[in-house]
C-alpha cells in the first residue's frame, strides 16, 4: 500500500516530498544518545534514532534510506571513540557532504581502558557517568543551536538546562547512595566492559572476570571457574554483574562447585530497552542499574 | 549550504520514490535475514551413521537435537564452521546449512543462529577428494585433479552456485580460499601429485606472481596468522602481508608429513596433524613447526587446542591422548573407542560409534569426561559447527 502511494506521488510530479526538508532534522546513531538529544530538542527538531532498542551499538546496520537521511540532516550526532563500527562510514560520508557532525565521546574527556587487549585505547562508554552526560548535554545544545536551522535557541537552552538539572540530581543521588556502601564492598566483579566511567565517578572498583559459557556450565571443572572464583573470593563480593545467557545456572554452578553463594545480576550496558521495558530512557537505565548494583553490593 | 542539501534531498526522494517501503536493507558482514544474533557461540555436533540419509545436529549447550534429511547416504562429513558437506563416497556432495555460525571481526566476534536446512547437492565429474570452505568460497577437489569452486556467500543466502572449475594439471585436488583468492596446488603431469602452490582468482586465472614449492600437498588449514599447507617434507605458511601473499617453507625434521589432514579450532593460530610418524604441530603466526615422536605410537588424527602448551591425538584403537607440546610427554590418556575428535575453545568432542555416544572432554583438566551425550544414530561421522 505504501509502495503504491509512493508511485502515485512520483507520477504527480516528484517534488511533493521535499517539504520534509524545511523541518529541522537531527540524526543520532545510538538509542542512548537519541534519548538525550530528544530531551534537548523536544518539538524543535525531528530526531531520527538509527539504533533499535536492545541492539548492539557495535554492529547495528542501517538501511540505504537511513544512510540517505544522514546525508541530508541538519546535524548528525554519534557516540564515536570506536563504538559504532557498523555506521561509521555513513557518518564519514555525511561529514564529507558538509553535514555538521558531532562525536560526543570525544568532547567529554574520555578515559582509556586500563587492561585487556584494548588497554590504551579510548573507552567509548562515557554514558555510565551522568556527569559526563551533563557535559554532553551542554555540548549538544550548542551544536543544535549553531547548526539546526529554525530551532528557537532560547527553548533549546531552556530544555537543555532542565534536563541537565535532572542529570545532576541523578548524579547527586547516586553519589550519596554509593557513598553509603562501605569502601571495601564497592567492587563490581563483572564481564561487562562498559562500567569504567561509572566506577571512576562513584569510586567503585571494577574486577574483570571470565564467565564460563553454555557448554562449560554443563559440567564445569575448577579451571573453568578459576577466574571468577578467585575474583569473588579475593574481594568477598556477594553479587557478580554478568552478561550471560544463563544467570541462574551460573549461580547454581558457583554454589555447587566452589561453595560460593553469590547472586548473578544482569545490567543494561549499551542499549536502551523497548519503550515498555525497564530501561526505556537514559535516566531509567541509570536508575535500574544503580538499584541493581546497590542491591547486589548491599545484599 | 542548507539550500544545497535541500536539493540533494529532492533528488534522493525522487529516486527512492519518497517511500519508506521497498527499501534495500544494508547488511552487515555475516548477516542473513532470519538469523538471530546470540550472546555466545552456538556450538553443535553434526553427525551421521555411515551411509545414513540423515544428519543429526546436536546443540551442545541445550542438548536439544534436530534432524536434517539428506538425499545422499553420507560417507564423509566436512565442516567449514557453518556448512556441512556430506559426501556420498562418490561424486555427489550434499550441502547442509547447520544454522549456527560465528562471524569474526578480528577484535570481537558475533554469533548467529538460524534454522538448519539442506541447500541441495552438487554432482561432480569424479569422486570427491577434498572440501575447504572459508569466507567467500568453497573449493571442492575431485580425484581427477579438478577443483569446483562454489560461491560461499550464495550458500549463506541459501543457493548453491558454481563459480568455476579449475584444472590443477596434477592428480592433487587441493585449493584453499584465502584473502579473496584461491591458493591452488598445481603440477605438470596429470598422473603425478602437484608440486607447487599458486594464487588464482575465483575464475581460475592465475593472479600475481605468487608461487611456492610444495611436493605432494596433503591437507591445509586456514588460521589467524595465515594458511598452512602440509607438503611431503615441509609445511608451507602462506600469509597476506600488506596486500602481498608471502610464503614461508617450514622444513619438517621427519618426513613424510602425515597425510591425515590438520585438526584445529577456527580463528586460532595452531594446527596439528598426526600419523604413524608422530605429530606435526604448526603455529601460523610464529611460523614454527614442531615434531613430536609420540613414542612411535600409531596415531590417526591430531587436533590443536591452540594454547601453546598441548596437542591432542587419537590412536588407532580410539584412545585419546594429550601431549605436552614442549617436552612431547604424555599428560593424560582417555581409553575410549573413539572414531572422531574435534574441539573448541572450551571442550573437545569425541564420538564413540559403538556406544552411540559423544563424549565431551575437558582437555584442560586431564581429559576429564565432562558429559557423555547420547547420540540418536551411530556417530561414525561427526564434525563440530558454530565454533
Amino acid at each position: 500500500m505504501r509502495r503504491l502511494l509512493a508511485v502515485l506521488v512520483l507520477l504527480a510530479g516528484g517534488v511533493t516530498g521535499c517539504t520534509v526538508a524545511d523541518e529541522a532534522r537531527i540524526v543520532v546513531t545510538t538509542n542512548i544518545l537519541g534519548d538525550v538529544v530528544s530531551r534537548i530538542a523536544g518539538d524543535q527538531a525531528e530526531v531520527t534514532v538509527l539504533m533499535k532498542p536492545n541492539a548492539d551499538p557495535h554492529s547495528f546496520a542501517i538501511s540505504a534510506r537511513e544512510a540517505n537521511t544522514m546525508q541530508t540532516a541538519d546535524l548528525v550526532v554519534y557516540n564515536g571513540l570506536g563504538l559504532e563500527e557498523g555506521v561509521l562510514r555513513h557518518v564519514e560520508s555525511a561529514r564529507s557532504e558538509g553535514v555538521p557532525v558531532v562525536e560526543v565521546g570525544a568532547k567529554v574527556e574520555p578515559i582509556e581502558y586500563r587492561e585487556g587487549d584494548a588497554a590504551g585505547t579510548a573507552d567509548p562508554h562515557f554514558w555510565t557517568d551522568p556527569a559526563r552526560v551533563g557535559t554532553a548535554v551542554r555540548v549538544l545544545a550548542d551544536e543544535i543551536v549553531a547548526h539546526v536551522d529554525g530551532v528557537d535557541a532560547a527553548v533549546v537552552r531552556e530544555r537543555a538546562a532542565a534536563y541537565g538539572k535532572e542529570l545532576s540530581d541523578l548524579d547527586a543521588e547516586l553519589a550519596a547512595r554509593f557513598g553509603r556502601i562501605p569502601d571495601d564492598r564497592r567492587v563490581l566483579v563483572t564481564n561487562h566492559h562498559v562500567f569504567g566511567y561509572l566506577a571512576g565517578r562513584y569510586d567503585l572498583r571494577v574486577i574483570g572476570a571470565v564467565l564460563p559459557s553454555g557448554t562449560t556450565l554443563a559440567s564445569p571443572s575448577a579451571s573453568d571457574l578459576a577466574s571468577l572464583v578467585t575474583a569473588v573470593q579475593d574481594h568477598g563480593v556477594r553479587a557478580i554483574f554478568a552478561d550471560t545467557a544463563q544467570p541462574a545456572r551460573l549461580a547454581e554452578v558457583l554454589a555447587e562447585e566452589a561453595g560460593l553463594n553469590v547472586r548473578v545480576v544482569g545490567l543494561y550496558s549499551e542499549s536502551l530497552s523497548e519503550a515498555d521495558g525497564e530501561a526505556a530512557s537514559y535516566l531509567a537505565m541509570m536508575r535500574f542499574n544503580a538499584e541493581a548494583i546497590i542491591g547486589g553490593l548491599s545484599g | 549550504m542548507i539550500r544545497k542539501r535541500v536539493a540533494l534531498l529532492c533528488l534522493a526522494l525522487a529516486v527512492s520514490g519518497c517511500s519508506t517501503g521497498g527499501e534495500v536493507e544494508e547488511q552487515p558482514h555475516g548477516y542473513v535475514a532470519g538469523a538471530q544474533e546470540m550472546p555466545e557461540a552456538q556450538v553443535a555436533m553434526a553427525y551421521a551413521a555411515r551411509g545414513a540419509r540423515q544428519l543429526s545436529v546436536l546443540d551442545l549447550a541445550t542438548e536439544s537435537e534436530g534432524q536434517v534429511g539428506l538425499s545422499v547416504g553420507a560417507r564423509t562429513l566436512v565442516e567449514d564452521g557453518r556448512f556441512v558437506y556430506a559426501g556420498d563416497g562418490d561424486r555427489t556432495v550434499e550441502i547442509v546449512d547447520t544454522g549456527v555460525w560465528t562471524v569474526d571481526h578480528t577484535d570481537h566476534v558475533h554469533y548467529y543462529r538460524a534454522p538448519a536446512r539442506t541447500l541441495g547437492t552438487v554432482t561432480l565429474e569424479a569422486p570427491l577428494a577434498t572440501v575447504i570452505g572459508s569466507e567467500a568460497h568453497t573449493a571442492i577437489g575431485t580425484t581427477d585433479g579438478r577443483i569446483t569452486v562454489l560461491d560461499r556467500r550464495q550458500l549463506e543466502a541459501g543457493t548453491v552456485t558454481e563459480v568455476s572449475t579449475i584444472d590443477s594439471g596434477s592428480n592433487s585436488a587441493l585449493a584453499v580460499p584465502y584473502a579473496g583468492k584461491l591458493l591452488v596446488a598445481v603440477g605438470d603431469r596429470r598422473d603425478q601429485p602437484a608440486n607447487r602452490i599458486v594464487a588464482m582468482g575465483a575464475d581460475g586465472q592465475e593472479s600475481g606472481s605468487f608461487r611456492t614449492p610444495c611436493e605432494s600437498p596433503r591437507g591445509a588449514a586456514v588460521l589467524r596468522g595465515g594458511v598452512v599447507i602440509a607438503c611431503a617434507d615441509s609445511v608451507v605458511r602462506v600469509k597476506l602481508d600488506k596486500e602481498v601473499l608471502t610464503a614461508e617453507v617450514l622444513d619438517s625434521p621427519v618426513s613424510p608429513v602425515a597425510p591425515t589432514g590438520f585438526g584445529h579450532r577456527p580463528r586460532s593460530n595452531e594446527a596439528a596433524v598426526a600419523g604413524e610418524g608422530g605429530i606435526w604441530a604448526v603455529n601460523a603466526s610464529k611460523a614454527t613447526l614442531r615434531h613430536l615422536p609420540a613414542g612411535g605410537r600409531d596415531l590417526v588424527a591430531a587436533v590443536s587446542p591452540a594454547d601453546g602448551r598441548t596437542v591432542l591425538a587419537l590412536d588407532g584403537s580410539g584412545t585419546l591422548i594429550s601431549y605436552d607440546l614442549e617436552s612431547g610427554r604424555t599428560i593424560a590418556e582417555a581409553r575410549l573407542k573413539a572414531a572422531t575428535v574435534t574441539l573448541d575453545v572450551n571442550r573437545a568432542y569425541v564420538s564413540e560409534p559403538e556406544a552411540k555416544v559423544i563424549h565431551e572432554i575437558d582437555y584442560q583438566d586431564k581429559l576429564r569426561t565432562a558429559r557423555t551425550l547420547r547420540a540418536s544414530q551411530q556417530p561414525d561421522l561427526a564434525v563440530e559447527v558454530g565454533r
